[in-house]
C-alpha cells in the first residue's frame, strides 16, 4: 500500500539530495501522503508530525488512526503523546530515519533542535524547502482535478455572502455565510476565514471593521476552500445595494492574465503590482524567480482603486485557464 | 451561565502581559525574544492575523520582538490594522520574510545583542541565526502564560460564552437525517454572528461507537477522538462526541459535550453522565492553590481500573492565546510530572474526563474553571447530558 503522494515526494528528495524529511506544517504532510488530519487554524510549533525514509519509500505520520485517510499502512502510524521520551522513541523505531544523512525540515525550535540532535547526532538538517518546491512545481493532474472542486466549493461560499451582502449587513455575518455554504457542501474546512471588507484607501482588504457596510461602498468578498485538503480561492468586488452589483476586474486585469503563461517570472507579474502565489495542499510560496511552467496552479490578485479581484488560475500553453470561474 | 470575572480592559491586559513576560525575561537573563509561533505573537502584542490554513499562516506570519528595555513590544506585520491601538507607530514594522533566507537574514542582523530566546522558527530563520546562543522561549512564555489575569479570565468566559450558544443553535440541528456538517455549517455562522474573532479548529461532531473494535482503527487501542466531522447522516440513537473552539480577543475557548440523537438518554448514558459528573466534582473538590496535578489525578481515580480519561490526553489542560497550554494533568509524561505541577491562582483548567464502557459507548464532556485565592470560579456553564438545548 501506498499513499497519496509519496511517489513524487521520494523523486524530489532524490533530486534535491535529501534522505529524509521531518515535517510539521499540515500541507507539507499532505502532500507527502494525502492524510487530513483535523483542522487546525494558524501556526503551529514546529514538531515531527510526519517522516519520510528515501531508503525505505517510506512515509510514516503521527496520528491515533487511519480515518478518513484509509489505505495509508497502519503500522506506520505512530501515537500522539506529550512526552519527549517517547516521541523520541516512536521517531527512533522508524527503520532507515536514524541513518539518514540529510535530513530536510520545515521548521525548528531550541527545544526540538536538541531532541533531534539525540536521534540523528551525524545527520546534517536542511530546509525541506526547496524539495517542496521541487514537489509543487510538478505537473499532476490529480492536484488540477482537486483545485478545480474546491474552486467549486470556494464560488459557491463568495456567491452565498454576495447574496447577503446588504446595507446594514455586519462583515463578520457574512464570514458565517460563507462557512455555512461550504458545510453545507459537506466543506468544513477553509483556506482562510471568508472576508466581507470594505475598499476604503490604504486599509486591509484582509481584517474587516466591525462597523456595519453601506449602500454605495465597494466591497471586496474572499473566499477559499480546503477541500479533501486541497486548496482554492477567489475575491471579487461588489457595490454594496440592493442587490449588491458585482464588479468588472480593476484596470490591467486582463493584460496581467494574460502574462500568467509559461516562461513568465513570477517577480514579473509582481511588477505589474499583482498578489501571485501557487495553490495546491494549501499555499504553495514562490519567490521571485519561479517561472510559470504549463500544469502550475496559481493565485492571482490584482488590487488598483476599488477594485480587486482574484482567481485561482491553471498555467496552460495557451490562455490560462480560470478554475474560479462563475460559471 | 457565567458570571463576569471583571470588566473586561484589552489595553491594561495587553500590558500586564508585556509585563510579565519581562519579568520573566529578567528570571532567566534572556535580553531579546524572538517570536514566530502566532499564538505567541500574540500574547506578547495583542496583534490579530486572518484566520487560515496552517502553511498559509505560517507564509503570512507576524513576527514579534521583545526585550527587556523597551517598554513596548516591536511587531512586524502584514497586517497593520490587526495591530493592538495603543502599540506606537514606531514599534509596528513591515513584514519580514523570515520564511526566506534573505528576510530572515535580516531580521537576525536587527536583532541586539545578549541572550535571545526564540520560539518557532521557519528553518531558514533558524539557518540565519548560526551559531548563536539561542535558549527555548518556553522557558519565557511558560511562567509568564501560566496564570492569568482577571482580564484574561474574562476573555476567556467571554469566549467560552460565545461557543457554548453556538452550539445551541448547532444541537438544534442535530436531528435524525441531518448530517453532521449541518452542525457545523449552524455552529460556524452563528460564531462570526456572536462576535468571535474567528474559529479555530474544524468543529468536532464525531458519532461514536458503542465499542473501540467497532469504530475507527486505532493505534494505541483506545478509542479514536477527535476525528474531522464526515457529512454522515444522524440516526436516532446516535451518540455524537462534541468538540469545538473558537478565538475572542486571541483568547481560545473549549466546549465539549455528548449529544444523543433523536432520543432521549439511556439509563447507561445518563448513568455514565453522572459517572462524569462526580469525577470532575472529585476533582473540583481538591482544587485550590497548592493542590499538585497529581493530586487532582488522584481525585479522579480510577474507573474499573483504568484512569477515567483518554490515555493519549489529559484529565486537565491549561487554555490561553493557546487552546492547550499548561498546566497539563494526567498526560503520558506520568504521576512525578503531573506532582511538579503546583496550583496557583489564576491558572486555568479545562478539565475533560472521559468514561468508556467498551460495548456501551461512553461520555465526554468539558468544563472550565479557574484558581482562585481559595478555590476555583466557573469559566465555563457546567455541562448537561445532550445540551446546552435551545
Amino acid at each position: 500500500m501506498s499513499a497519496p503522494g509519496l511517489h513524487e515526494a521520494l523523486l524530489a528528495m532524490e533530486r534535491n539530495d535529501v534522505d529524509a524529511l521531518v515535517l510539521g506544517r499540515e500541507a507539507n504532510a499532505r502532500a507527502v501522503c494525502g492524510a487530513n488530519r483535523l483542522w487546525l487554524a494558524g501556526t503551529r510549533a514546529f514538531a515531527p508530525g510526519c517522516v519520510v525514509v528515501r531508503s525505505e519509500q517510506s512515509v510514516h505520520l503521527l496520528a491515533n488512526s487511519d480515518a478518513g485517510f484509509e489505505g495509508f499502512p497502519r503500522d506506520h502510524l505512530y501515537p500522539i503523546t506529550w512526552n519527549p521520551e517517547q516521541l523520541l522513541a516512536s521517531l527512533d523505531a522508524i527503520p532507515g530515519l536514524t541513518e539518514a544523512r540529510t535530513v530536510g525540515v520545515d521548521g525548528m525550535s531550541p527545544g526540538m533542535s536538541a531532541l533531534l540532535r539525540m536521534l540523528l547526532p551525524h545527520a546534517r538538517f536542511v530546509d525541506a524547502g526547496p524539495t517542496l518546491t521541487d514537489l509543487w512545481s510538478r505537473q499532476s493532474p490529480e492536484k488540477v482535478a482537486a483545485v478545480r472542486e474546491a474552486a467549486r466549493v470556494a464560488c459557491n461560499g463568495l456567491a452565498a455572502m454576495a447574496a447577503f451582502l446588504r446595507d446594514g449587513v455586519r462583515a463578520r455575518v457574512l464570514r458565517g455565510i460563507c462557512a455555512e455554504r461550504f458545510a453545507a457542501l459537506a466543506v468544513t474546512t477553509p483556506a482562510f476565514e471568508a472576508v466581507a471588507a470594505p475598499i476604503d484607501g490604504g486599509a486591509s482588504t484582509w481584517l474587516p471593521p466591525e462597523r456595519l457596510l453601506s449602500a454605495g461602498e465597494s466591497v471586496a468578498l474572499r473566499a477559499g476552500a480546503l477541500l479533501d485538503g486541497w486548496e482554492a480561492s477567489l475575491a471579487r468586488t461588489y457595490v454594496v445595494g440592493e442587490p449588491s452589483i458585482e464588479q468588472a476586474p480593476p484596470e490591467g486585469w486582463d493584460e496581467t492574465l494574460a502574462r500568467c503563461r509559461p516562461g513568465t517570472f513570477v517577480g514579473q507579474l509582481r511588477d505589474l503590482e499583482a498578489v501571485v502565489y501557487g495553490v495546491g495542499r494549501g499555499v504553495e510560496p514562490y519567490d521571485d524567480r519561479v517561472q510559470l511552467r504549463s500544469g502550475m496552479v496559481c493565485a492571482l490578485e490584482l488590487h488598483r482603486g476599488d477594485r480587486l479581484h482574484q482567481d485561482t488560475l491553471l498555467v496552460t500553453d495557451g490562455a490560462p485557464t480560470i478554475l474560479t470561474s462563475d460559471e | 451561565m457565567t458570571s463576569p470575572v471583571c470588566t473586561l480592559d484589552l489595553a491594561r491586559m495587553r500590558r500586564d502581559r508585556i509585563a510579565k513576560l519581562r519579568a520573566a525575561m529578567a528570571d532567566v537573563s534572556v535580553d531579546t525574544l524572538l517570536l514566530c509561533g502566532q499564538s505567541n505573537v500574540s500574547y506578547a502584542t495583542g496583534a490579530r492575523v486572518p484566520a487560515s490554513d496552517h502553511l498559509r499562516a505560517s507564509w503570512w506570519r507576524a513576527v514579534a520582538v521583545v526585550t527587556r528595555d523597551d517598554p513596548w513590544p516591536h511587531l512586524y506585520t502584514e497586517f497593520p490594522e490587526g495591530a493592538a491601538a495603543e502599540l506606537p507607530d514606531d514599534h509596528i514594522h513591515r513584514a519580514v520574510e523570515v520564511e526566506a533566507g534573505d528576510g530572515a537574514r535580516d531580521v537576525v542582523a536587527e536583532l541586539p545583542g545578549g541572550l535571545l530566546a526564540l520560539d518557532d522558527a521557519p528553518f531558514p530563520l533558524w539557518q540565519a541565526l548560526g551559531g548563536r546562543e539561542v535558549v527555548d522561549a518556553s522557558f519565557v512564555l511558560g511562567p509568564a502564560k501560566l496564570t492569568k489575569t482577571p482580564d484574561e479570565l474574562e476573555c476567556i468566559r467571554q469566549a467560552q460564552a460565545i461557543n457554548e450558544r453556538a452550539m445551541r443553535t448547532a444541537r438544534a440541528t442535530a436531528r435524525p437525517g441531518a448530517l453532521a456538517t449541518d452542525c457545523s455549517g449552524a455552529f460556524l455562522r452563528t460564531v462570526a454572528e456572536l462576535g468571535a474573532t474567528s474559529n479555530t479548529v474544524d468543529p468536532v461532531f464525531q458519532v461514536m461507537p458503542r465499542s473501540v473494535g467497532t469504530g475507527p482503527y486505532s493505534v494505541t487501542g483506545d478509542v479514536v477522538f477527535p476525528l474531522p466531522t464526515q457529512p454522515r447522516q444522524l440516526a436516532a440513537g446516535d451518540v455524537l462526541w462534541i468538540d469545538s473552539g473558537i478565538n475572542l480577543h486571541g483568547y481560545a475557548s473549549d466546549f465539549g459535550a455528548t449529544w444523543i440523537i433523536g432520543n432521549e438518554a439511556t439509563a447507561i448514558e445518563r448513568a455514565q453522565f453522572d459517572d462524569w459528573r462526580g469525577i470532575v466534582d472529585r476533582v473540583l473538590a481538591v482544587t485550590r492553590p497548592g493542590a499538585t496535578g497529581a493530586d487532582l489525578a488522584s481525585a479522579a481515580g480510577y474507573r474499573n481500573g483504568r484512569r477515567p480519561w483518554l490515555p493519549y490526553f489529559y484529565l486537565a489542560h491549561g487554555i490561553g492565546t493557546d487552546p492547550a497550554e499548561m498546566p497539563l494533568i494526567g498526560t503520558d509524561r506520568g504521576t512525578e510530572f503531573d506532582a511538579s505541577i503546583v496550583l496557583q491562582p489564576g491558572m486555568v483548567l479545562v478539565l475533560e474526563p472521559v468514561i468508556w464502557d467498551d460495548g456501551a459507548g461512553g461520555h465526554r464532556s468539558e468544563e472550565i474553571v479557574a484558581v482562585t485565592e481559595d478555590g476555583y470560579l466557573w469559566l465555563s456553564s457546567r455541562a448537561e447530558l445532550d445540551g446546552p438545548k435551545a
